[in-house]
């Protein structure tokens, strides 16, 4: 582990602001699929400017920008925007770090705290907020606050609203508990928005020990993520390897531990604040910023080089615009320059892009269309995302769909309810990380990814379904379904989040590329050629075998395994390869000394360490990556038991629920599992415990 | 040259053959080609051929207020080159060679004036005009076709001339909605009216204007309904007069209609009588936009004060 | 014509573009002096070989000002007013007055062509316009950081003893100065209106100001001035940029204040620094009124109401007709709405009304 620099902290220091651009989920695929979610159009400019507009404004002089899926165009665009450093415009200078490696938001402090990057107190944001918050008298809250308490390490910047507001994220929402006269946070409580409607959250009394006063417990916050960190934030995310989290890990862990003996402190504001964190809060955002209540960030305002006007009922043009002598425009319309409107049509609280091409008596509301886009006659979108380059044939009528980009819909289609691909997504990839998440209420079934696409959009249309893999039970509980009409109509559009790590790891083989090329600024990059892979390998058995040895507890074994894993920059697939590895090596050691059969063996050691793979497998396919580890290392092994050991220990991590049989099923019928004899030597006793899985499935089905 | 040189005739066919041309511009046309023909030797011979001319070409035509505008102007700055620089002669020469220049000129200005008029049109809006004018004709043209911008226009019928309908005949041409009310539907429609254009064929001292006849009560009605009554017009259409009353106006009062053509009173009986301009005082008037930029009535007087007292 | 501006030149504007963008900088007076030191930055900075091309450089610099907020009128009048400063430079040093002329109604017939002369000016030449020049921004700078003074001397003159006065504008600084000076000799009543939602904390200071220096001061809601205003003796109106025609542009609240005052034929005085004054001309409300946030109006954690609501909108400016106004006083003079043009001829040159 690289040494922390300690820097004193001074107050003339420059201020420093962190933006994350990568939220590590999937809730706004398949857009995101194309473009990372920061560069997407809000009310017609890229999510990240306003973002950086808060920051040029909050007075901010140094930006680091932290990417890491869809790094490149990141960088591309800041490289061409008026952001970029030796632009004598720009307010601050802005690097781009990528970290690819990071595939949580801890992932990304840890690498932060590597690099060394942070001097003193600094703002960490997410490269997709908007905000008119007047930052300095945050600043003046937390400097106040810092002066007066020595352990207060965070502000978090939130907002007043009400609890079903329609910019609170169902997925973000969380309970604060504070303290009345200080604004001190005493307890955090993420609400997952599945189990509405709770009730009750859980409070362990010995928090309240030292309140002397009245305490609050507010669940009508917005909660956006504007943070005002000291240096020790980054430190205690590197000591504590299962953060994952900012809120419910970090803050959560902070608030409750024992250890750390920090403080955080919650800066109140009725400013605007909020997050483009999902479809329905896209929808909520472009309407505040429409209907002006993030004043003075407005399309009107330019700050992004456009050139739009403000008429009267919030309506914004730029120039160049052709509208039909008949066409209406009503409240909150915000049209891109080069858009043509026809006769008979009508739009009403959207945004349309650049270039559009609207036909005659096409009715639009609610819906945002980005550039380029082309709708033809008597249309009616309603609701709706449709992405570049979509074309939209007469007649149709979308209702709450998303249209991804370069989408082709073919005339007198109906769409509702779908989220459309141009091109299905390889799945390999596609699973789930975070398990919070809100399921998706699309109908189909699983397993049904790929819809004939010929119904859905037409004989000379483009377009996929777009099914998450996430979406587990499809059906919707009532209480969900009441909530989504007490929210909005777009919360119907909220569909499952999943993480982003498809983006992630097909770009993982890029990341080598990137390093070596040095081409790409500021990467202070650790070249992971594969001399580190192969130390790291070897420490990595040592230090198991060591804790086998010694009987050392599971938690100090991770610690020790997380701590190589972090210095070596090495991925998690390496670290459960060495886990297999030394587990393996533990068995043929009772084995070969014949203390114990093969079978006793096995179970005795994954009993006791099977459990280490809980920490080192974060998704679905994570566990698919697991299940050929060990069937590529068992089958180098003799041929009398390697059957025996692939057998038990699948059964075993099973059993530990490390491994879900679905997974199962798909490594068992994928092609990689059969590829050479070997392999399929291996998987012989494995069989029937697949028979078994398959019919007592089958049997819970029937149920 | 034997024949006589007959102002009126030349001043009628200037006007005739081009139809762009305005009064005021084919007064000093054919004033300049009387100079042409006369050649003036000496500088007063040159002021009492303009004098005589101009009270000639005046009392001969019936609606004399524009083209007086015209032929003052044209006095104004020749007596002003005379006395400032004492070189008649090279002024009289420019003037002669340079006759082609000024209706370009002049039709220069009216793009001028539509180029400070575009921007008080807006999207979505309803525009009254009145009558035909070349000027308001050629901002609309522009706003539409320049700028793209979407508004409807409603032309009153302007009785007795009836060039109601030749505005809003070139307009739908160019593609904008428009449509002809009669003049006594203006109250009727001034509700929905979001500014109300009107040409002029003089601009008073006091930023009032004479128009065709029924401009005034457009003007009335506009004030008592809080619409803002613009004025579109040339510069060289200011003139020195300063009327108070509709009849102050130096025209013959009962002068019946010469084109006659165009009329069709089936019931008149001999009893209809009817004037073809009238003056809108400038308490009516929101804003001038001319080719000096956009004025307010009380900055028409500055303007000639510029010209005249110096 | 357009030429595009150096980038040295652009590093100096760019800044002051950002802050207007980011409606940074507050204050009629604030933004005034700071375009008026930006100008003086860029004649320092700028090379030309003719006060023309400086001309062509301002005038972009007023350009490239006005696209970034063009609701700000202020910066547009101090463009103006520079370059009227180097117009009359030039003009005297060029002794041909018959130029003036070419903008009025003889342009029809004048016969010599408009040609400007390209002079040449030397090193010396040049240094020493560019030192006349600076010297004249910097007598503007005095003139707007001075402008309360001509001011204040005519309060004494316009308030009686014992009147009642009105002011809708509690966040004009002139207007306060106004009546403080007036208080040095006369004994009288302000009521102010509360201004919600835009100017409310200002309404509150003001008030205190007011109170402190012993003026009786009465707080009212904006919604009570009709009931008053039949004993209001007179209405003082701050404003933020009065246009050719008279009009003037003044906080939300003060066209119905004016109206209401029209009504009761209680006079109307607004109170406005010279480079206040605009030559523009004031085509569409649309265009003049900054529209504000609509959280000012509904709190946007009132969830039920903003979701539901149609339609908020906050607008920051009123546009108030001349013929509502009865005077304005200056820090040249009082004038009659009708005479402002005069003024605005006095103070810019016809030709760089517009500026692209």
């Amino acid at each position: 582990m690289a040494p922390k620099k300690k820097k004193e902290i001074d107050q003339d220091e420059r201020f420093q602001a962190i933006v994350l651009t990568d939220s590590f989920m999937t809730r706004f695929m398949p857009l995101t699929s194309k473009t990372p979610r920061c560069l997407l159009p809000l009310a017609n400019v890229p999510l990240i400017e306003y973002t950086l507009e808060f920051l040029a404004k909050a007075g901010v002089n140094e930006v680091y920008i932290m990417c890491s899926s869809h790094a490149d165009q990141i960088q591309q665009y800041i490289k061409n925007s008026k952001w970029q450093s030796d632009d004598v415009d720009s307010p601050f200078t802005v690097t781009t770090i990528l970290s690819l490696e990071s595939k949580s938001v801890g992932d990304t402090m840890r690498d932060l705290d590597n690099r060394g990057l942070i001097t003193g107190d600094f703002l960490l944001i997410s490269g997709d907020i908007v905000s008119n918050i007047n930052f300095e008298k945050a600043l003046e809250f937390h400097k106040f606050n810092k002066a007066n308490d020595k352990e207060h390490i965070l502000t978090m910047c939130l907002t007043n609203a009400s609890p079903y507001h329609r910019t609170r994220t169902q997925i973000d929402s969380a309970v604060f508990l504070l303290d009345k006269p200080t604004n001190k946070c005493i307890y955090y409580q993420s609400i997952p928005s599945s189990n509405l409607p709770q009730t009750s959250i859980n409070l362990d009394l010995e928090l309240l020990e030292d309140i002397d006063d009245e305490i609050l417990v507010r669940n009508d916050l917005i909660d956006c993520h504007i943070d005002i960190c000291s240096p020790l934030v980054p430190q205690i995310f590197q000591d504590n390897f299962d953060y994952q989290l900012l809120r419910s890990d970090f803050v959560k862990g902070v608030l409750t531990s024992d250890l750390v003996k920090k403080t955080i402190y919650a800066y109140i504001t009725n400013e605007y604040a909020s997050r483009v964190s999902s479809f329905q809060n896209y929808d909520a955002i472009s309407q505040d910023i429409l209907s002006r209540w993030s004043y003075p960030m407005v399309p009107d305002s330019n700050f992004n080089l456009t050139s739009y006007s403000y008429e009267t009922n919030h309506i914004y043009k730029e120039d160049k615009i052709l509208l039909a002598q008949s066409c209406k425009i009503g409240d909150c319309v915000c049209i891109g320059s080069n858009s043509k409107i026809d006769e008979g049509s009508s739009i009403i609280k959207s945004t349309i892009g650049r270039n559009v091409v609207i036909g005659k008596n096409v009715k639009i509301s609610n819906s945002y269309i980005w550039d380029n886009v082309k709708i033809d006659d008597d249309s009616v979108i309603e609701n709706s995302i449709i992405a570049n380059n979509c074309q939209i044939s007469t007649n149709t009528r979308i209702y709450k769909c998303v249209l991804g980009y370069d989408v082709k819909v073919a005339s007198d289609k109906t769409l509702n309810f779908v989220r459309i691909i141009d091109k299905p997504i390889e799945r390999v990839n596609d699973f789930e990380f975070s398990d919070d998440e809100e399921d998706s209420q699309t109908q189909q079934s699983q397993g049904f990814s790929i819809k004939e696409s010929e119904d859905l959009v037409g004989k000379n249309g483009v377009g996929h379904v777009y099914i998450s893999e996430v979406e587990s039970d499809s059906e919707i509980d009532e209480d969900e379904k009441s909530l989504h009409k007490i929210g909005h109509n777009f919360r119907m559009l909220n569909l499952s989040d999943d993480s982003i790590e498809s983006v992630t790891k097909k770009r993982r083989k890029k990341t080598r590329r990137f390093s070596t090329n040095s081409v790409v600024s500021t990467d202070f990059e650790v070249l992971s050629d594969e001399d580190e892979e192969e130390d790291f390998n070897k420490e990595a058995i040592d230090t198991i075998t060591r804790s086998i040895e010694n009987n050392h507890d599971l938690d100090t074994a991770l610690l020790e395994l997380n701590t190589l894993r972090m210095s070596m920059n090495v991925t998690y697939h390496e670290v459960r390869l060495a886990t297999v590895e030394s587990l393996i090596k533990r068995v043929l050691h009772f084995i070969t000394t014949k203390t114990l059969e093969p079978k006793d063996a096995l179970i005795k050691v994954f009993n006791s360490w099977g459990m280490l793979f809980k920490r080192q497998i974060f998704e679905l396919n994570d566990q698919i990556d697991l299940l050929f580890t060990l069937q590529n290392v068992t089958s180098n092994l003799d041929k009398a038991y390697n059957q025996i050991l692939l057998f038990w220990s699948i059964q075993i991590l099973y059993q530990l629920d490390i491994i879900e049989e679905e997974m199962i099923f798909k490594w068992w019928d994928s092609e990689e599992s059969v590829e050479t004899d070997k392999l399929i030597n291996v998987r012989g006793l494995t069989e029937k415990f697949i028979v078994w899985l398959k019919e007592a499935e089958e049997e819970s089905d029937e149920d | 040259m034997t024949g006589e040189f007959d102002i009126t005739k030349v001043y009628l066919k200037f006007l005739e053959d081009d139809a762009e041309m305005t009064m005021p511009i084919a007064a000093i046309e054919s004033l300049v080609d009387m100079l042409k023909v006369k050649q003036p030797s000496t500088s007063s011979e040159l002021i009492n051929l303009v004098k005589h001319n101009t009270d000639k070409l005046k009392s001969s035509i019936s609606n004399a207020i524009s083209l007086s505008a015209g032929c003052d102007l044209f006095m104004r700055f020749v007596l002003r080159n005379i006395n400032l620089y004492s070189d008649w002669e090279s002024c009289r020469k420019n003037l002669v060679e340079n006759g082609e220049l000024f209706v370009q000129r002049a039709k220069e200005s009216r793009s001028k004036v539509a180029e400070f008029g575009v921007p008080f049109i807006k999207d979505d809006d309803t525009i009254l005009v009145h009558s035909y004018s070349r000027v308001v004709h050629q901002l609309l043209i522009k706003a539409k076709k320049e700028k793209m911008i979407r508004f409807r226009v409603i032309v009153t019928e302007s009785r007795p001339s009836e060039k109601g309908y030749h505005m809003a005949q070139v307009l739908r041409d160019s593609d904008i909605p428009t449509e002809v009310i009669v003049d006594n539907a203006v109250g009727y429609v001034i509700h929905k009216v979001d500014k109300i254009l009107v040409g002029a064929e003089g601009v008073a001292e006091s930023g009032g204007i004479i128009n065709h006849i029924g401009s005034y009560q457009i003007g009335c009605l506009a004030k008592t309904n809080n619409k803002p009554f613009y004025v579109v017009t040339e510069s060289h259409k200011f003139v020195r007069l300063f009327p108070l009353a509709p009849n102050d106006l130096p025209t013959q009062m009962h002068q019946l209609l010469q084109n006659a053509n165009s009329m069709s009173f089936s019931n008149d009986h001999g009893l209809l009588t009817t004037q073809q301009i009238d003056f809108t005082p400038h308490e009516y008037i929101t804003a001038l936009i001319t080719d000096l930029g956009v004025l307010t009535p009380s900055a028409v007087s500055e303007e000639l004060i510029k010209i005249w007292y110096d | 014509m357009v030429k595009e501006l150096t980038i040295e030149i652009l590093a100096l504007v760019d800044p002051v573009v950002d802050k207007l963008k980011r409606h940074q900088l507050s204050g009629d007076k604030t933004i005034a002096l700071e375009i008026s030191q930006l100008l003086m930055r860029v004649i320092s900075a700028a090379r030309w070989n003719s006060p023309f091309e400086l001309i062509q450089i301002i005038r972009q610099v007023g350009k490239t000002l006005n696209t970034a907020q063009p609701k700000e009128i202020i910066t547009g009048n101090i463009v103006r007013r520079v370059l009227a400063i180097i117009r009359d430079e030039v003009e005297e040093e060029d002794q041909d007055k018959d130029q003036t002329m070419m903008n009025s109604i003889f342009s029809l017939l004048s016969t010599q062509k408009p040609d400007k002369k390209i002079y040449q000016q030397s090193k010396k030449q040049s240094s020493d316009f560019r030192s006349i020049i600076i010297q004249g921004i910097r007598d503007l700078v005095d003139e707007i950081t001075n402008v309360n003074e001509g001011l204040e001397n005519m309060a004494v003159d316009l308030i009686h003893d014992n009147e009642i006065l009105l002011t809708p504008t509690p966040n004009s600084d002139t207007v306060l100065k106004f009546l403080l000076k007036a208080r040095s000799k006369r004994k009288f009543t302000v009521l102010v209106t509360e201004n919600y939602p835009n100017g409310i904390e200002q309404a509150h200071k003001f008030v205190k100001t007011l109170a402190d220096h012993k003026i009786e001061t009465v707080l009212i809601p904006d919604t009570t001035v009709f009931a008053v205003m039949s004993r209001v003796g007179k209405v003082i109106i701050g404003s933020n940029a009065v246009f050719a025609n008279g009009g003037c542009l003044s906080n939300s609240g003060v066209s119905s204040v004016v109206e209401c005052a029209k009504e009761n034929k209680t006079p109307v005085f607004a109170v406005a620094g010279l480079f206040k004054l605009s030559p523009l001309y004031p085509f569409n409300r649309d265009d003049l009124i900054e529209v504000g946030d609509s959280g000012k109006i509904l709190n946007y954690s009132d969830f039920k109401l903003v979701d539901n609501v149609d339609l908020v909108s906050n607008p920051l400016n009123d546009y108030i007709p001349p013929e509502h106004i009865d005077i304005y006083i200056t820090n040249i003079g009082g004038f009659a709405p009708s005479f402002i043009y005069r003024i605005v001829l006095d103070n810019y040159k016809p030709e760089d009304t517009h500026l692209d």
